[in-house]
């Protein structure tokens, strides 16, 4: 599964891991990840996530 | 020794200057100093709100100790981790050992990474959560980048003071101000204000956009930031340009003309373009990226509409500053531009393509075409080149392109000193109305054509109701008046309104024209017959033409013209006669000024005795004071430092500025 970096702060997405601080389980693909999704770091959306 | 500042009653900077430091967060020159800022509130308990750089550790304990006056310190807030807020944090723990860490998880996570693990001393705090130190409580917002993810901000609901941590601060030293408005901010400071924002926060406009919309809400009467100034008042002048920079719209319609040049060609043609676009009336700031710090720059092109880069060609690409230049500007997030640009190369020029590719992913972003090409040096082309681009840019910026009108070498004054000199005669102007006669002072009566019959016209004052009259039966006569006429005919006529009186009440002369009409047979040489056939209202008299049916010369008296009235007849400023008291002898008419004659009195002049003089009272002439008109001589009796607004001449219709202040 990929990783997915975020523009603003550089916070990385890694499926592997999921975001559990968000309530986002382990081997949660970035596909899967509801449209609300807020980068943990620094807030933004899901859009300005881009592959690594 | 401590060196603070008060904000109000219970809160007080506990911050310092630096001056020594050469680049802020080891890149941004602050040639005028920056200042870290933190606060301390005494209220039921204490509470410090962030530390400060370690390069002014000593001060800020000292003032610190100072403000606390033996008191412990109950609470240490942080908003930023940041190490020019954040550094002293660890030493300040070890001298105030009890004191609870105010923070969120972000905030926590960092104070391990940088010092040591603090969980044992911190109460943790989330997005909207709230504390009350005794009078204040504090109410806790996170600011996610601005301009660091762990960013949070309180606001004080007692005293309606919000700590923004960076957001609002400037570079330069305080140098003993505190507040904005002890300085000239938007004069002398916004210049910093914006380098500072634009470079440090720039990138995060619409993080910064959020925790405004937040902020919004909010009443706030005081900013406290981490650098730079406390904003009690005019907070809103700093505010708008926060709002035009988060959203990366430009404050001015101008240009920022940046150029990367090694032997001058490249800065030639930047030169000469930047004299085109002031010529077209185009604000330009101009900037050499061999000298210039790149900050300002960057400031400079988000305070710019219209953004100009012109780069020799070096090693095949962009030269080395311009291309640091461009990455720093697309770094930072700038949109909305329009840009153009410019290369030079003498085998190969080709920065001008890998400019363009180094911008093309800002936002909302035009180039306007084309690239302008120079091989070595500029050319006569490149002149036309240069003024099509110049013209394109002061379209958007000014406007379609004027035909600029000529300065004017002249400008065109009415000089009331010229009217002086126009040649009139004066005259009585009557009408009837059913069995009343009215008349009042002219001097505008002229034969107006020839023919059969002849026309006459007289331009009247519409206030004057004799001007009403004529308009309401269409006839009138002129009476011609003569050198030998008094004052006294111009205030009968002149000084009172047939409103009111009956102007010809103590005339003892009954003449009469054919018409029907009164006129003047004394002090006068002719007198003219009319019936009115057209009027013109011009505003604030109406122009009578009217058929000459009668005209009679009465005698040879030379006529009274404007300027013989001026000299001749018009009362000059009289100086006001006064007697004192005293005796005057009978004989001779010796005075003697005093209130008792000596019984042994002689009179120096005829040698006569008391029993030859006679008492005389003083006499003080009332003064009448007022106002004389300057044109017509009429004096208005008045009591005040000046007219009415409203107030005109009854005689000539001139306003108050046409009187002088008199006495009569």
């Amino acid at each position: 599964m990929e990783k997915y970096v975020c523009q603003v702060c550089g916070y990385v997405y890694d499926p592997e891991v999921g975001a559990p601080e968000a309530g986002i389980a382990p081997g949660t693909p970035f596909e899967d990840l509801p449209e609300d999704f807020a980068c943990p770091l620094c807030g933004v959306s899901k859009d300005n996530f881009e592959k690594q | 020794m401590y060196c603070t500042k008060r904000i109000l009653d219970d809160l007080f900077w506990v911050g310092a200057d630096d001056r020594r430091l050469s680049c802020f967060e080891g890149v941004y020159g602050v040639p005028e100093g920056v200042s870290y800022n933190s606060y301390v509130l005494l209220d039921e308990k204490t509470v410090l709100f962030d530390t400060v750089d370690k390069a002014v550790a000593k001060t800020f304990f000292e003032n610190v100790k100072h403000v606390l006056n033996g008191r412990k310190l109950d609470y240490l807030v942080i908003h930023h981790m940041e190490p020019d807020h954040a550094a002293t944090i660890e030493d300040l723990v070890y001298r105030y050992p009890e004191t609870r860490i105010i923070c969120n998880a972000q905030i926590k996570k960092l104070l391990g990474q940088y010092f040591f693990d603090m969980s044992d001393r911190i109460d943790l705090v989330k997005e909207g959560d709230s504390i009350s130190f005794g009078k204040h409580e504090l109410t806790f917002v996170n600011a996610p980048m601005v301009h660091w993810p762990e960013v949070m901000m309180s606001y004080d609901k007692t005293d309606k003071i919000l700590f923004t941590a960076d957001a609002f601060g400037t570079f330069g030293a305080l140098n003993g101000h505190i507040f904005a408005d002890e300085v000239d901010f938007m004069h002398d400071w916004l210049d910093e204000a914006r380098r500072y924002y634009t470079n440090i926060v720039g990138k995060y406009g619409p993080q910064v956009q959020n925790v405004l919309k937040k902020a919004s809400a909010l009443e706030i009467n005081y900013v406290c930031p981490l650098h730079g100034f406390v904003w009690r008042s005019h907070f809103g002048d700093f505010l708008e340009k926060y709002l035009l920079w988060s959203s990366y719209e430009p404050e001015v319609k101008g240009v920022c003309l940046a150029y990367a040049s090694v032997y001058g060609h490249t800065e030639n043609m930047a030169n000469i373009l930047a004299g085109k676009l002031v010529d077209r009336g185009v604000p330009v700031e101009m900037f050499d990226t061999s000298v210039i710090p790149a900050s300002y720059i960057v400031s400079s092109a988000f305070k710019n509409s219209h953004l100009v880069f012109a780069s020799t060609t070096y090693n095949a690409g962009i030269f080395v500053t311009m291309e640091n230049l461009l990455h720093d500007i697309a770094n930072h997030n700038l949109q909305n531009r329009k840009i153009a640009l410019l290369e030079n190369g003498s085998w190969g020029p080709t920065s001008g393509k890998q400019m363009k590719e180094l911008l093309s992913n800002l936002k909302g972003t035009e180039f306007i075409e084309n690239t302008i090409t120079i091989l070595s040096a500029p050319t006569e082309k490149t002149m036309s080149e240069l003024d099509a681009l110049a013209d394109a840019i002061a379209k958007d910026i000014v406007g379609e392109k004027k035909v600029a009108a000529p300065a004017p070498v002249y400008k065109a004054e009415v000089s009331n000193d010229a009217f002086i000199n126009l040649t009139y005669g004066v005259e009585v102007l009557t009408t009837k109305d059913g069995d009343k006669d009215y008349g009042c002072i002219i001097n505008t009566a002229f034969q107006a054509a020839a023919g059969d019959p002849k026309k006459m016209a007289i331009s009247v004052i519409n206030k004057n109701y004799t001007c009403e009259m004529i308009k309401k039966t269409g006839v009138f006569n002129v009476s011609v008046l003569t050198e030998d006429a008094p004052f006294a005919i111009f205030e009968q006529f002149g000084f009172q309104s047939g409103r009111n009186v009956d102007k010809f009440a103590d005339v003892d002369y009954q003449d009469r024209t054919a018409n029907g009409l009164r006129y003047l047979p004394v002090y006068t040489n002719a007198v003219f017959s009319c019936e009115v056939t057209e009027s013109i209202d011009l505003g604030p008299s109406t122009l009578f033409i009217g058929n000459i049916i009668e005209a009679k010369k009465l005698n040879s008296d030379p006529s009274c013209t404007y300027a013989y009235y001026h000299a001749h007849i018009k009362p000059k400023k009289q100086p006001v006669a006064e007697q004192k008291e005293g005796w005057r002898c009978k004989v001779c008419g010796y005075f003697y000024e005093g209130h008792e004659l000596p019984a042994d009195f002689v009179c120096p002049l005829c040698k006569h005795g008391p029993e030859d003089f006679e008492y005389v009272p003083a006499v003080t002439v009332k003064k009448k004071k007022g106002f004389i008109c300057k044109i017509c001589g009429y004096f208005e009796e008045y009591d005040g430092d000046e007219l009415p607004a409203d107030y005109t001449c009854p005689l000539c219709n001139h306003g108050r500025e046409d009187f002088e202040p008199a006495e009569m």
